[in-house]
């Protein structure tokens, strides 16, 4: 081994431009890998914040989507997104951030006062405000303690230890604390959607608004997979009662251009496979170059009884010893553009495809008979 | 016999390695050219689903989409003007309202004569349109508001103030006959007590009913407390109660006329009154208008819908379908955009056609009228009732087309203005409403424009600035339907295009004054011979000039059939099946590459065979 390393010394001594070219398609092959890595990184990161800025926003509709107001469908459907029906298999709710749901009743006590459930002030309407007594603020609509926050115009219902009692159609009157006044609507009053108006069972009422956005947008095909499972897509074909609801989720850009994004990262991981087989096909140029007008040597080689593989062998250390520089300069290039060493496994992939090639090239030229070596004219 | 071609057979290995060499060079190039052409394709893509919107608007009349004169003194009209000299390529998106008969049809909001001001029925199923309706006076209560009228100067500050006293007239009439109402559900309760409430009077002071006296009414009723019946469970259910009027049987509800209605006086038996002259105008144009009225729609005759406000808040999204392209709505194809609540009540669905007769909005319903003693007056004798003629036949269009359903939108609960859509709006392009924009030069369809801009995605900034500059900050809203957001990762994608055609191009460079060297190295021997021999100098040259093909052509070829064989065929099989490979583009970069290689080879060719035969020899 040691003689063949010397062999290839003194005859790489002979060849130096071919050496230096070996060295230098060796670190280009290992930098050019890492700046297409780099695109890459650089593309996924963008991709990663559109994916974190963009707000999907999911608007839940009647089972045709005619109404976004008044949707008239029931309360499970909003307990789904609030993740309490677990037990019935549904977790809808790890797709879901921000939701807003209210529901609204006509109250026989007061008479004609409207009563709106909602987990946000936002939910229960765009020109409601609240002025919070003392100790409490819109967080209580997020809760579920029998509160409200009623319109000045219920002000004469409220008894002297702050509570107004409530009579709906159906179930037992109910004590409400008072918490707050409304503005924006008259004879109305505003409770957290979830406090338990019935007591000891749970109550089944129908939505008015409903909407969400996506908690993680990466996981668009499978959110849209699972709602659909609960929900139906609105149109005019589907059956319209309060137990279907339509869930429309605007997601028409994003995906586009989610699916644009990630074709173009495609296109570049199919530069990467081109880059590999480039590498190979530059291996075969380059051990041709160094084994020119060099038959007749490995054809006196294989005279002298050295065997076919020492002579690949001998022919391999030709080509290895000038790849070490390229080598090491090409990975302090690649650890230079990507510190992390995320690129050194397509530098070295890249490598081998290289010294593939030239693998092939020297089997070829020193797999034929040594008598036919001797003839073969240069 | 060519001694280069000779030459070239002899050595076939090395020359077919100096083609694979070639070859290298351009497959790197080819790719670098696919992947910017690509790149280019993706960008487009993104760009066409992703539309940045510029709304104008009034802050003093929120929700109207037109704006108002400002310093710079511009007018509703001069949007245009101003298009112009933005800094940015602007594409104006106008729409027209208009309304539609569609025979049969029901609407679901409120068919106002003023189209905009109309609103909208949350229950979506309560009679509430246009109507004529035959009641008798039963009493009348005169009553006084105080009217403040102010003036202020442009910057707000109060230049005059004065207040008069304006007098109304409350009727109470009894419901006798409808001859024009939108048919109630089937469970509804007629109603029997009509309210009407108004400052008009006659123009000798007097009011406008008398007491005792019958009365046929068209105008626009709305429905202050209404009852259902419940068949099974026989009870009566009221949803909506605005007065006091509930009687015990729970039978009864009240109606209020709006109080702009034309109404005359008739005695005796009503179908004998509407054979008379004045009754034939009854009955030939104004029942007819309402009746009409009530098989309207809204119509948004508009260049795209994305330049719509609902669509760009997001509050409309199209469910089904979709909506008419840029070339359908240049070309006026006849499609439109239903909203689903409008399909549900009309049973319409994607495909189907509907018959529209379009006319446009008029707010213009009565003779000029003047103001006088806290009162207003007709200019002329109290005739002038009757003269009110709605505007149905006059403002006609005269168009009528069959639309194709083409897209089906949700709609938010209707706000009232042009930013908020009614659920009973029909959207199609405006090119194929003729006419479409003569309404724009009407004073009295300043309003029902609706104005946008498109404008390029990423450039609202700049525009934004220009705003700022010209003291116009404020009097725009803009929406880019999320495009901010994805900008950064677009214009990656872009650079990554040019990054890469760089690298190729560069490569193929590199790769070509390798090659060249190369070959210079190897044919010198053979140019020195063929001058050793007796050729000149061009004569060498002429002979290898016609030998270079040998190497180009076939390192060319291969070279592109490399790029599509691994970029394309190989890795869209390993990795991807989209397919981005552009044979033509492909061709075009071949032949350029072709002739660059053939130029670089014959200087190079040039250059060795004019070496000095000693120089060579040395």
């Amino acid at each position: 081994m040691k003689g063949l390393v010397t062999i290839a010394l003194k005859n790489l001594r002979h060849r130096i431009p071919i050496a230096i070219s070996i060295a230098l398609v060796i670190s280009l092959l290992f930098s050019g890998v890492s700046w297409l890595r780099v695109l890459i990184q650089a593309q996924e990161k963008e991709a990663d914040k559109m994916s974190a800025n963009t707000r999907i926003a999911c608007l839940v509709t009647n089972a045709t989507g005619s109404r976004t107001e008044g949707i008239g469908v029931i309360s499970a459907f909003a307990q789904m997104l609030q993740g309490k029906r677990h037990e019935r298999g549904c977790y809808l709710d790890t797709y879901v951030r921000d939701l807003q749901v209210s529901a609204r009743e006509r109250l026989q006590e007061p008479a004609n006062a409207v009563m709106i459930r909602a987990n946000a002030l936002a939910a229960a309407g765009d020109m409601l405000t609240v002025e919070f007594y003392e100790g409490w603020d819109d967080a209580a609509l997020a809760g579920s303690e029998r509160v409200c926050a009623i319109s000045e115009s219920l002000l004469n219902y409220v008894a002297e230890d702050g509570t107004i009692e409530i009579h709906r159609e159906v179930f037992d009157p109910v004590t409400l604390q008072v918490i707050g006044i409304l503005y924006g609507q008259e004879d109305c009053l505003l409770c957290p959607f979830d406090a338990p108006l019935v007591d000891g069972e749970s109550e089944a009422f129908l939505l008015d608004r409903c909407s969400f956005t996506l908690a993680d947008n990466q996981k668009l095909t499978d959110a849209k997979q699972d709602f659909y499972i609960w929900f139906v897509i609105p149109a005019l074909s589907n059956s319209d009662s309060p137990g279907t609801a339509g869930l429309l989720i605007q997601d028409a850009e994003y995906d586009t251009a989610m699916a644009e994004i990630q074709a173009h990262l495609t296109m570049l991981q199919r530069i990467r496979v081109t880059l590999l087989v480039l590498s190979a096909c530059l291996g075969i140029l380059m051990g041709f170059l160094i084994s020119r007008r060099r038959l007749r040597e490995y054809a006196v080689m294989r005279c002298l009884g050295m065997k076919q593989s020492r002579v690949l062998l001998a022919v391999m250390l030709e080509q290895l010893l000038p790849a070490i520089p390229g080598l090491i300069i090409g990975v302090f290039i690649n650890l230079a553009l990507l510190p992390d060493g995320s690129a050194l496994m397509n530098g070295f992939l890249q490598l081998l495809f290289y010294l593939g090639g030239s693998l092939l090239c020297a089997a070829m030229l020193t797999h034929i008979a040594p008598i036919r070596l001797m003839k073969t004219e240069e | 016999m060519n001694a280069f071609i000779v030459w070239f057979r002899r050595k076939l290995p090395i020359n077919l390695l100096l083609i694979l060499l070639l070859s290298i060079g351009v497959a790197a190039c080819v790719i670098g050219v696919q992947t910017y052409l690509a790149s280019g394709k993706q960008v487009e893509a993104i760009d066409q689903i992703y539309t940045t919107v510029v709304i104008p608007h009034d802050t003093r009349f929120p929700g109207h989409m037109p704006i108002a004169s400002t310093e710079k003194g511009l007018e509703y009209y001069d949007l245009n003007t101003l298009s112009m000299e933005a800094p940015v390529s602007v594409r104006s998106c106008q729409s027209v309202l208009l309304q539609g008969f569609i025979p049969g049809s029901s609407c679901l909001t409120s068919e106002d004569f003023t189209t905009i001001w109309r609103s909208y029925d949350r229950t979506g199923d309560l009679p509430y349109q246009a109507c004529v309706i035959a009641a008798r006076c039963e009493k009348r209560q005169d009553r006084s508001e105080e009217r403040i009228n102010s003036l202020f100067s442009p910057d707000g500050t109060l230049i005059e103030s004065s207040t008069e006293r304006e007098l109304f007239y409350d009727y109470d009439l009894t419901f006798l006959e409808a001859l024009s109402l939108r048919a109630p559900g089937e469970n509804y309760y007629p109603a029997n007590k009509l309210l009407f409430s108004t400052n008009l009077c006659k123009d000798d002071g007097t009011p406008l009913l008398e007491e005792g006296k019958t009365y046929l009414m068209w105008g626009t009723c709305e429905y202050l407390c209404s009852f259902f019946y419940d068949e099974e469970t026989r009870s009566v259910w009221n949803p909506i109660c605005e007065t006091e009027e509930i009687n015990q049987d729970g039978t009864i509800y009240s109606v209020a006329i709006s109080p702009t209605p034309i109404a005359v006086e008739y005695q005796g038996d009503l179908h004998s009154f509407l054979e008379t002259d004045t009754g034939r105008i009854w009955k030939e144009e104004l029942i007819p208008s309402a009746e009409r009225n009530q098989q309207s729609v809204k119509v948004i005759a508009t260049d795209c819908t994305e330049g719509l406000a609902p669509f760009c808040t997001r509050q409309s999204n199209i469910t089904e379908g979709r909506t008419f392209s840029s070339d359908e709505a240049k070309a006026g194809k006849r499609v439109c955009l239903v909203s689903a609540a409008w399909a549900e009540k009309n049973k319409v669905a994607l495909g189907d056609t509907l018959t529209i007769s379009f006319f446009a909005p008029r707010v213009e319903f009565f003779q000029p009228i003047r103001w006088e003693n806290g009162s207003f007056i007709g200019e002329e004798n109290d005739q002038a009732q009757i003269w009110m003629q709605p505007s149905v036949s006059s403002d006609a269009t005269g168009q009528t087309d069959e639309y194709e359903i083409i897209g089906i939108y949700t709609c938010p609960p209707y706000e009232g203005g042009s930013l908020s859509i009614a659920p009973d709006t029909v959207i199609l392009p405006k090119a194929s409403v003729e006419n479409a924009m003569s309404y724009f030069t009407n004073e009295y369809s300043r309003y029902p424009l609706l104005n946008s801009w498109l404008i390029p995605n990423g450039s609202q900034e700049t525009l934004k600035s220009w705003f700022e500059a010209n003291t116009l900050s404020g009097l725009f809203q803009f929406y880019d339907y999320g495009y901010s957001i994805a900008s950064d990762a677009v214009t990656n994608m872009e650079n990554n295009g040019i990054r890469i055609l760089a690298v190729g191009t560069g490569i193929y460079v590199l790769v070509l004054l390798a090659f060249s060297s190369l070959l210079s190295l190897l044919l010198s021997r053979s140019f020195r011979v063929m001058r050793l021999l007796g050729q000149t100098s061009n004569a060498a040259h002429r002979s290898y000039s016609a030998a270079l093909p040998l190497w180009v052509i076939p390192g060319v070829i291969l070279g592109t059939l490399l790029a599509w064989g691994i970029f394309d065929y190989v890795s869209a099989r390993l990795l991807s099946q989209t397919t981005v490979f552009a044979w033509l583009p492909a061709v075009i970069c071949m032949i350029v590459l072709l002739i660059a290689a053939y130029i670089t080879l014959w200087g190079m060719g040039r250059v060795v065979s004019r070496k000095r035969l000693l120089e060579v020899q040395k």
